[in-house]
């Protein structure tokens, strides 16, 4: 690596590490205690950082692990346990509560979560922590390491600060990599995750319990510091005061939890001047007030924090700035309007085979080419379903449906709204269980598949409304699409083991290529929040492409884009069908695009499939055009 | 006066506590008291149940005065042995003594409790989520009596703090910078205070009543021409964060000189072991926290959790001869020193506990415990809480259209806000006190008022820990007077091991009774019984037994 | 027998107060898809509210009555203001916003209380009744009663949860908070007045709730956090009942009350400290895991996670 870019890259790391190792001697012990302060409440904060901001899950008893690190520390000091196990048994065994507790809620929408971690929360008041202290076990001792004496509040700090490195070292690196892009999918859209082969209740539950590490490791280092532990401390109260502080710094942010760490401990530290040594009563409410208050009016101006207010400011330091997939900002999707990066779908480019070459496939040949009609005996439809039914109550949504996609068939549905084609989709794709029929995938029965593993199986799918994670970039959004074909872990993620920064080079490598190979390499670095709406429904589709999918459901892939754009879309369908032999399934209405490129289409009406045929044929079938296609598709 | 402000400040009162071991105190050991003392009931005089039987002159017989008592209801019973020679009992008897805590009051749910609270938020209120604010983590005087010698310089100067508190300097002056925290014209003093969140405004008055008494010191010249400055730290109530914070601030910022009169009971249970390993002298402590018995440097006030309940039940049994009784008692360490005390005197008595219900702080609905109660039918009912849950359990009761046959007994009915509550139903509970009602208007009582008011204009705030901080203070101007103008430290350690402070008037109708030993200090203030006559008075207390010496305080 | 029949009438009372707080947030969550944190806060200060009215006063019937009246408006006021803003702002954003302010809403009103009247506990002088009857010896046993007040809150509950539930159900000002609470995005399509019925349901769910609150202080003290510790109770009421039926929360109310009841009294001869505030939450825990299947996954991913 060249100097200067060492230099900028690790420069401000090496700045910040030499303040932060000067700062215990440039001030007084009781300054240095404040700054541990500071610097373990950062880790709670980042506990839920991970949880809430990245994960999307509210905890309310964040304080419930920090309160079990600390008693862990006063039991193990007790036990003339050495220090150096305490994070450690403090991390395992937070780990069963962090599994049970998710086990119960992680499946539930997202408020039961916050309930059951209240319970929680409560439960370990009430029958854990109070019997502990009843029982005596308080007080926490301070470590000794031959001649360092961590009774010392300097070298206490520096000890904090070496742990919140690791802390933050591997929250960021877990951030960044192949969980923190799936943790984000998660958030913004569950289906849109699980489409994509990300086990949605898996991740939450990974968030959950990487979360309660933290915490409870955070609980060690707050026991040592105060020396001691009790049972008050760790109550339903404190764990909002947690929740607020953390929103007020900036929730999604690693810097955020830095920020919020601060907010902590600081305002007490700074208001005592005013309310100490003074006979008057005034203040005495102020400091709560005021963050009251403040929170209020950060959650609704400003959801994403202080950190958002620096962002706002035009601050402009490294760490501020939204690079994608290094800090994600907790911000409200922007309904109205985006900052627009004014780029546009360039014209189609695109050299035969370029595609296959960039997903990793060989190009298809031999009977894959579509032809409409032939079926290969001995070889399985690509996707069957077979007489599928749901009711809504006492509407059929689908009444008996059967629908048949040979292996690189391309084949559009079509139909008036309401007839049933997203809800058919939803059950090919393991959103919705069927009544009563089957969903097959080359012959192989899922309909009790889960949608992930549909999507590991080779189910691909794009939706109506693009649901992509607007603060990641476009590259990353696709980085996301490789997921089912990335082994390593959160172990590998945060050792940096070999093999897993050799997976994520490839991944990007193929993502880079796939983007040069459609000609949007430019698109690539901004954040998919800032597209138009017609490229970001193409990069939606092209994430439910990257993983090369046997089978591709496309639902009205068209939908908000203009003619050149759906010209543009029709060319990459055809490409992802003949080149990748991918069998594609289209709901369309662009009825042009639809007969354009399909090799057989079926139409649905009040949920029963009214007609099945090529396009002509059905282009010509009376009931077809009777019911929806009108005067405008007949046969010029 | 509120009911949190009742429910919450601790007396400088005693430090809840294990089992003594070596104090030989099995159940009635605690009893034995040497000589007499115990004042009969209902005479106000001789409040001298301190002094007496507690001299320790000539090391012996220290103890639980006992309190021969006449007539009644003496709180310490038996005669018990009088240790020979130098004997203490391990004073530090076990005296646990729960003190009050923490407001039992402050209901669960405090916010933020315990965390150093952004903007000082939220942190204060202590009470927590469940349980409430507490006090002190069992403490236990478990200070062994090596029988040390008490060394009583007996009764010396043990006037009643006062303008006697002040001192000229000599003519050579005092020695300047005699130790850390002092110069030549000032001493400072560090202690923590409430000053912020739900209960900051009872909590200054503390903070107030020191400062009135320093003032007054300040003005008439100082101690050898020092003046005593009290630095303040706003712990608002909660352990943890805050008083962590506080200790070292103190400490290694401000550099206090030593720690005095701590006004608030649950952070300095967070900061007592760092005081002591730090060896920082801490003056007239509440004494909630075990580690505050068995220091050397750190001196506690009692009386203990259970001595309270020792004399309160000891006098009831003797006077009222219940069979049975039911226990409502609040599920922590206080609850349980309270309970301990309880159950020694039930036992000797031989008094049948048909149920006991234990409930957390912060509750608010009794039905359970008081069906639970009722259905068990006992004679009568003792309440070893605070006062927030019996004023719910009493209130429940009434409305269950319950009561027991015999009146009630309780450790912190001694607060007016209870019968207030409550009303009549109260009528005819048996209290603790830990020294003469306020309606006595002794001298000392008289001077804290009119010196209070003097100064400050909230003079309907104060409660009753206002009046123990105003002791603390006393004592500690008187302290510092002792250690003569060479001020160090060391002296000052000397000074208060020596006994001096034994039969120290607190001015409000008791004295100290010291016990010091090697591992260890106490200075057990003696209790009183009283009774709920009138709830609805302003005053509804009426004496039924003068202050005795703590029981469990015991020579030997 | 008599001891068991007394502690469950114990808790069906004592459950009252946890159904009218359930109702309470219920319906706020069926208009708004938040769930109210606050509501414990705007019930608090309604009660001090109730308390500045009645304090050193003779506890009259007709002074109570409008003190209790102005009480439960300015907790409703305090819904309004909250709806309109710190919640309709955050209509779209992800649901944990409007969660959060919730909590901003409720740390901040009890600060005000703290500042306006300290946070010391009081009690309201009212004339609610005290004395028990003893409706035991209808069946014989003598010993079980039950407390005046306390079947006045009972009662109280059942009808205004009723007549809630009937509102919602019935009326066509229901009609529009159901087509809310099962498709918001459609329902503003069709031109319904989102955000005027979400008021309007804040409102009236934090005057329910304030109901609960004013009683509750009035029968045993008043302060402001033991008022959040019911509220939290009540949530699990609310899981009962789906946070959506109201029916349900007519009954999961007392049915908390009983298991909590029992939960303090002995139980294979020892009696288990701390069980009864924990109780509710295992039984929450265990709602949860039966109702998993029917608690459906939103495919629209709106308020749900």
């Amino acid at each position: 690596m060249r100097a200067s870019t060492a230099l900028r890259t690790f420069g401000p790391w090496l700045a910040l590490a030499g303040l932060l190792a000067a700062y215990p001697f440039a001030v007084s012990p009781y300054w240095a205690l404040i700054g541990s302060f500071v610097v373990v409440y950062a880790v709670v904060a980042l506990s839920l950082t991970v949880l809430t901001g990245w994960a999307g899950a509210v905890s309310l008893s964040q304080a419930a692990f920090v309160g079990l690190g600390a008693f862990t520390a006063a039991e193990l000091t007790a036990r003339h346990v050495n220090f150096a196990l305490w994070i450690p048994i403090a991390m395992v065994l937070s780990v069963p509560a962090s599994v049970i507790t998710g086990a119960v809620a992680l499946r539930l929408p997202g408020l039961y979560f916050a309930v059951v971690t209240l319970a929680f929360g409560v439960v370990a008041q009430y029958m854990l922590f109070i019997p502990l202290e009843n029982a005596g076990k308080t007080p926490v001792a301070r470590p000794r390491w031959g001649a360092v004496d961590f009774a010392n509040e300097r070298y206490f700090f520096l000890l904090c600060v070496v742990a919140a490195a690791v802390a933050f070292g591997a929250t960021l690196r877990i951030g960044r990599g192949k969980t923190g892009r799936a943790l984000l999918t998660v958030r913004t859209s569950r289906t849109a995750a699980e489409a994509l082969a990300v086990d949605s209740v898996r991740y939450r539950t990974l968030a959950f319990v990487v979360s309660g590490c933290l915490a409870s490791g955070a609980g060690v280092l707050l026991g040592t510091l105060i020396q001691s532990s009790r049972s008050n401390q760790f109550t339903l109260f404190a764990s909002i005061q947690y929740l607020a502080v953390t929103f007020i710094g900036g929730i999604g942010s690693v810097l955020g939890a830095a920020l919020a760490g601060a907010l902590q401990v600081l305002p007490t530290e700074l208001v005592r001047p005013l309310v100490e040594g003074h006979d008057s009563d005034v203040l005495r409410q102020f400091a709560p007030l005021v963050q009251a208050t403040l929170l209020v009016v950060v959650v609704v101006l400003r959801p994403d924090g202080l950190v958002g207010v620096l962002r706002g400011l035009g601050v402009r330091a490294g760490l501020l700035q939204p690079r994608p997939a290094r800090e994600v900002a907790f911000a409200a999707p922007r309904a109205t309007a985006r900052r627009d990066a004014g780029v546009t779908l360039p014209d189609w480019d695109v050299a035969p085979g370029a595609l296959a070459a960039a997903v990793g496939r060989a190009p298809a040949a031999g009977p894959q080419n579509g032809d409409a009609g032939e079926v290969l005996l001995d070889t399985p439809a690509a996707l069957e379903v077979a007489e599928v039914s749901v009711r809504f109550g006492a509407v059929a949504a689908l009444d008996g449906v059967s629908l048949s996609v040979q292996p690189g068939e391309l084949v559009a549905v079509i139909g008036p709204n309401g007839a049933g084609k997203t809800t058919l989709f939803n059950c090919c794709s393991g959103f919705l269980a069927p009544d009563s029929g089957t969903v097959r995938l080359h012959g192989v029965d899922v309909t009790d598949f889960p949608a992930h593993r549909r999507a590991a199986a080779g189910l691909g799918r794009s939706f109506q409304t693009p649901r992509l994670v607007e603060s990641m970039s476009v590259f990353e959004n696709l980085l996301v699409g490789f997921h089912p074909r990335i082994i390593h872990g959160v172990p590998g993620e945060v050792a940096g083991f070999t093999y897993a920064l050799d997976e994520e080079r490839e991944i990007r490598r193929r993502v880079a290529g796939l983007l040069d190979a459609v000609g949007l390499a430019a698109i690539g670095p901004l954040a998919a929040g800032d597209l138009p709406s017609g490229l970001r429904k193409v990069v939606e589709v092209l994430r439910a492409l990257v993983p090369a999918p046997d089978v591709l459901l496309l639902d009205e892939p068209s939908a908000g884009l203009d003619p050149r754009e759906t010209r543009w879309l029709a060319r990459l369908i055809g490409a992802v069908n003949r080149e990748l032999g991918t069998s594609v399934v289209l709901i369309e209405h662009d009825m042009s695009l639809v007969m354009g490129i399909s090799d057989y289409v079926y139409v649905l009406e009040f949920g029963r499939r009214l007609a099945a045929g090529t396009p002509a044929e059905v282009r010509s079938n009376p009931e077809v055009i009777a019911a929806y296609l009108g005067k405008e598709a007949q046969p010029a | 006066m509120s009911l949190l402000a009742a429910a919450v400040f601790c007396a400088a009162a005693a430090c809840a506590g294990e089992q003594p071991k070596h104090l030989g105190l099995a159940a009635n050991a605690g009893l034995t008291g040497g000589g007499p003392g115990g004042s009969a009931p209902g005479t106000a005089t001789a409040p001298g149940a301190g002094p007496s039987g507690v001299t320790p002159a000539d090391g012996a017989g220290q103890g639980a005065a006992g309190g021969a008592g006449s007539g009644g209801g003496s709180g310490a019973g038996a005669a018990g042995p009088v240790p020979a020679g130098g004997g203490e009992a391990a004073g530090s008897a076990g005296s646990g003594a729960p003190g009050g805590r923490g407001a039992a009051g402050a209901p669960a749910g405090a916010p933020g409790a315990g965390s150093a609270g952004a903007a000082g938020a939220t942190g204060s209120g202590g009470a927590t989520g469940a349980g409430g604010p507490r006090s002190a983590a069992g403490a236990r005087a478990g200070a062994p009596g090596a029988g040390t010698a008490g060394a009583g310089t007996a009764g010396a100067g043990n006037g009643p703090a006062g303008a006697a508190g002040t001192a000229a300097a000599p003519a050579g002056g005092n020695g300047g910078a005699t130790d850390v925290g002092v110069t030549a014209d000032t001493i400072k003093l560090g202690g923590f205070f409430i000053e912020s969140g739900p209960v900051g405004e009872l909590g200054i008055t503390l903070l107030k009543s020191v400062k009135a008494v320093f003032n007054e010191v300040n003005a008439a010249g100082g101690i050898y021409g020092r003046k005593l400055a009290i630095v303040d730290c706003d712990t608002s109530f909660t352990s943890g964060d805050k008083p962590r914070a506080c200790y070292t601030k103190l400490t290694q910022q401000d550099k206090i000189f030593a720690f005095a009169a701590t006004g608030d009971g649950p952070a300095w249970v967070t900061a007592a072991p760092l005081a002591c390993k730090d060896q920082i002298p801490a003056l007239w402590t509440d004494g909630l926290s075990q580690n505050e018995f068995t220091c050397p440097t750190i001196f506690p006030t009692g009386p203990a959790g259970r001595s309270q309940s020792h004399v309160v039940l000891d006098y009831y049994i003797n006077k009222l001869h219940p069979k049975t009784v039911g226990i409502l008692a609040q599920n922590d360490d206080i609850g349980n020193e309270w309970l301990t005390g309880a159950k020694d005197v039930l036992n000797k008595y031989g008094v049948k506990v048909v149920s006991e219900q234990k409930y957390n702080l912060g509750e608010t609905n009794f039905t359970t415990q008081v069906t639970n109660m009722r259905f068990a039918n006992p004679d009568f009912v003792f309440f070893s809480s605070e006062p927030l849950g019996p004023i719910l359990f009493q209130k429940t009761a009434e409305g269950q259209g319950w009561k027991p046959p015999m009146p009630s007994a309780g450790v912190t009915c001694n607060v007016s806000v209870w019968p207030k509550e409550v009303g009549d139903y109260s009528k005819g509970m048996i209290c603790e006190n830990p020294w003469q009602l306020t309606s006595a208007h002794l001298p000392g009582q008289v001077e804290y008022e009119r010196t209070y008011k003097k100064y400050w204009a909230d003079w309907d705030k104060r409660n009753y820990y206002t009046e123990t901080m105003w002791i603390a203070a006393k004592a500690t101007v008187e302290t510092l007077r002792r250690a003569g103008p060479n001020l160090t430290r060391a002296r000052l350690l000397e000074v208060l091991r020596s006994g001096a402070f034994n039969g120290f008037d607190t001015g409000f109708g008791v004295k100290f009774s010291q016990h010091s030993s090697a591992t260890g200090n106490l200075f057990s203030i003696a209790v009183a019984v009283v009774e709920v006559a009138k709830p609805a008075d302003e005053d509804p207390y009426v004496l039924l037994q003068a202050p005795i010496p703590d029981p469990y305080f015991t020579a030997g | 027998m008599e001891l068991y029949t007394q502690l469950v009438v114990n808790g069906i009372t004592n459950g009252a107060v946890y159904g009218l707080l359930a109702a309470g947030f219920v319906l706020v969550y069926r208009a708004s898809r938040v769930l109210n944190f606050a509501q414990a806060g705007m019930g608090a200060f309604g009660a001090y509210v109730l308390f500045d009215v009645m304090k050193g006063s003779d506890a009259g019937t007709g002074r109570y009555i409008g003190g209790f009246a102005l009480g439960v408006a300015v907790a409703a006021g305090l819904g309004i203001l909250t709806e309109r803003l710190a919640i309709r702002p955050l209509r779209r954003a992800p649901a944990l916003a409007p969660l959060i302010a919730t909590v901003g809403v409720l740390l901040l009103l009890q600060t005000l209380i703290i500042l306006r009247w300290g946070g010391d506990l009081r009690s309201i002088p009212n004339p609610l009744p005290k004395k028990p009857w003893r409706i035991g010896r209808i069946v014989g046993l003598h010993s079980v009663v039950v407390n005046q007040s306390a079947v006045l809150i009972l009662v109280v509950m059942v009808l205004l949860v009723s007549a809630l539930a009937l509102v919602v159900t019935r009326t066509r000002w229901g009609l529009t908070i159901r087509s809310i609470s099962d498709n918001p995005a459609g329902a503003a399509g069709l031109g319904v007045r989102v955000g005027r019925v979400s008021g309007q349901a804040w409102a009236l769910g934090a005057a329910v709730g304030a109901v609960a609150s004013l009683l509750a202080a009035s029968t045993t003290i008043l302060n402001p956090y033991t008022l959040f510790l019911l509220q939290i109770k009540a949530l699990v009421v609310g899981v009962f009942a789906g946070l959506k039926d109201l029916r349900l929360c007519l009954i999961g109310g007392p049915l908390l009350g009983v298991v909590e009841s029992l939960a303090g009294s002995r139980i294979l001869g020892h009696q288990i400290a701390g069980l009864s505030d924990s109780v509710g939450f295992f039984a929450l825990v265990a709602l949860l895991l039966l109702r998993a299947g029917t608690i459906t996954e939103t495919l629209g991913d709106t308020r749900a996670s």
